[in-house]
């Protein structure tokens, strides 16, 4: 579910204030192309790799025709790629080895350090074998009023999000949220004097 | 104070601004500000008071349940929407009370042949998010402009009283 297609979710940043774009284009399809989505490399033991990607077209990282300018957005995906291994996999493939291995050595107990290098070596093995799945969050960022509109809403996501844009523009993003907009619009002070509605009254 | 922290002691003024926003359209007072806003799908309300437990979901049939939560001091944390806009644009989703962050958005349709103009498409469809989400900002604004004035009491008092009445459903 993105911005362009199907139903979204929007989180909303401001750029900082006193923190403006003054890099041309050409710089930012640089550091755009840099920090572009690479695969995660075949028989490695990396569990996750996340990168820009062009969003009209998620499956490209060519950036060359400055499509991800519609003046006056910067407009980009998130692609992020993540491989797992099921736990029940992990834990019955761990049993399966250290039985034989408590059989071939007569053993009745394996020591916990044994345990733990066993299922890291296995681990490793089924992450090697893992297909990636891919999750996709688009962005917009409007480059006149400094607001960027984000599809992904979890904490863990935004956070990245938020990391990949400062790596990128050289900008900081800060959150939107009830307590910063009553702040813009009426001033601190003013809004420290607001108390939950059910603390005014005593019991509703 | 870190921004989790800060976000977690104010998130009242976004369970605040749901009741409010639940409490104008059930009371037909829904066309706030010349828009058409109505509370659909499902509500989710959330203890806020060590004796109170968990939390409550509820969806349809006047959202009795959820009134009666109220009552007893369980706050909004999010909440289906429909707003109509211009008589004709309507638009569902769920407004969260943490961040105000909309999930679900459903647009009116965008009909654009693609060959035509690729960048048509996402000028529309991003006019149509940004005015949904300029929209909700510009109903916390009234929210908040009406807690600091003196019109305010007027509201607290018929407010609170709607919510009482919950506990009677």
């Amino acid at each position: 579910m993105g911005l362009i297609k199907g139903s979204c979710s929007i989180t909303k940043f401001k750029v900082k204030e006193g923190e403006k774009p003054d890099e041309s284009l050409a710089e930012y399809l640089e550091s755009i192309a840099r920090l572009g989505f690479t695969d995660i490399v075949e028989n490695s033991d990396i569990a996750s790799s996340h990168g820009w990607v062009n969003l009209m077209n998620n499956f490209s990282t060519d950036f060359s025709d400055n499509e991800f300018f519609k003046p006056p957005y910067v407009c980009l995906s998130l692609r992020r790629d993540t491989r797992s291994v099921p736990n029940k996999t992990l834990a019955q493939q761990c049993y399966d080895a250290e039985e034989l291995i408590k059989k071939e050595n007569d053993l009745e107990f394996l020591a916990k350090k044994h345990k733990k290098e066993i299922r890291d070596t296995i681990f490793n093995k089924l992450i090697r074998q893992a297909i990636p799945v891919s999750s996709y969050y688009d962005m917009t960022w409007d480059t006149e009023n400094g607001t960027v509109l984000f599809t992904g809403t979890s904490p863990k996501i935004s956070d990245m999000f938020s990391f990949l844009f400062k790596e990128t523009f050289n900008l900081s993003l800060l959150p939107v949220y009830p307590y910063s907009m009553a702040c813009d619009l009426s001033g601190e002070e003013l809004i420290a004097n607001i108390w939950p509605i059910d603390s005014l009254g005593g019991d509703l | 104070m870190d921004t989790i922290e800060l976000l977690k002691e104010k998130e009242f003024l976004g369970n605040d601004f749901l009741l409010w926003l639940w409490f104008r359209s059930s009371t037909n007072q829904g066309d706030i500000l010349d828009i058409e806003l109505s509370l659909s799908k499902k509500i989710i309300l959330k203890a806020d008071d060590q004796k109170l437990f968990g939390t409550i979901s509820c969806s349809g049939s006047g959202f009795k349940e959820a009134r009666h939560a109220l009552a007893d001091g369980y706050k909004i944390t999010s909440a289906g929407i429909t707003i109509t806009l211009d008589d004709e644009e309507v638009y569902s989703f769920t407004l969260d009370s943490m961040c105000l962050d909309i999930s679900g958005l459903k647009c009116p349709r965008v009909v654009m042949d693609d060959d035509d103009d690729p960048d048509g498409l996402f000028y529309e469809k991003i006019g149509l998010i940004s005015k949904v989400r300029d929209k909700v900002e510009h109903l916390f604004s009234s929210f908040i402009e009406l807690r600091l004035s003196e019109d305010w009491g007027g509201e607290f008092e018929v407010l609170t009283a709607w919510v009482r009445a919950g506990k009677d459903l």
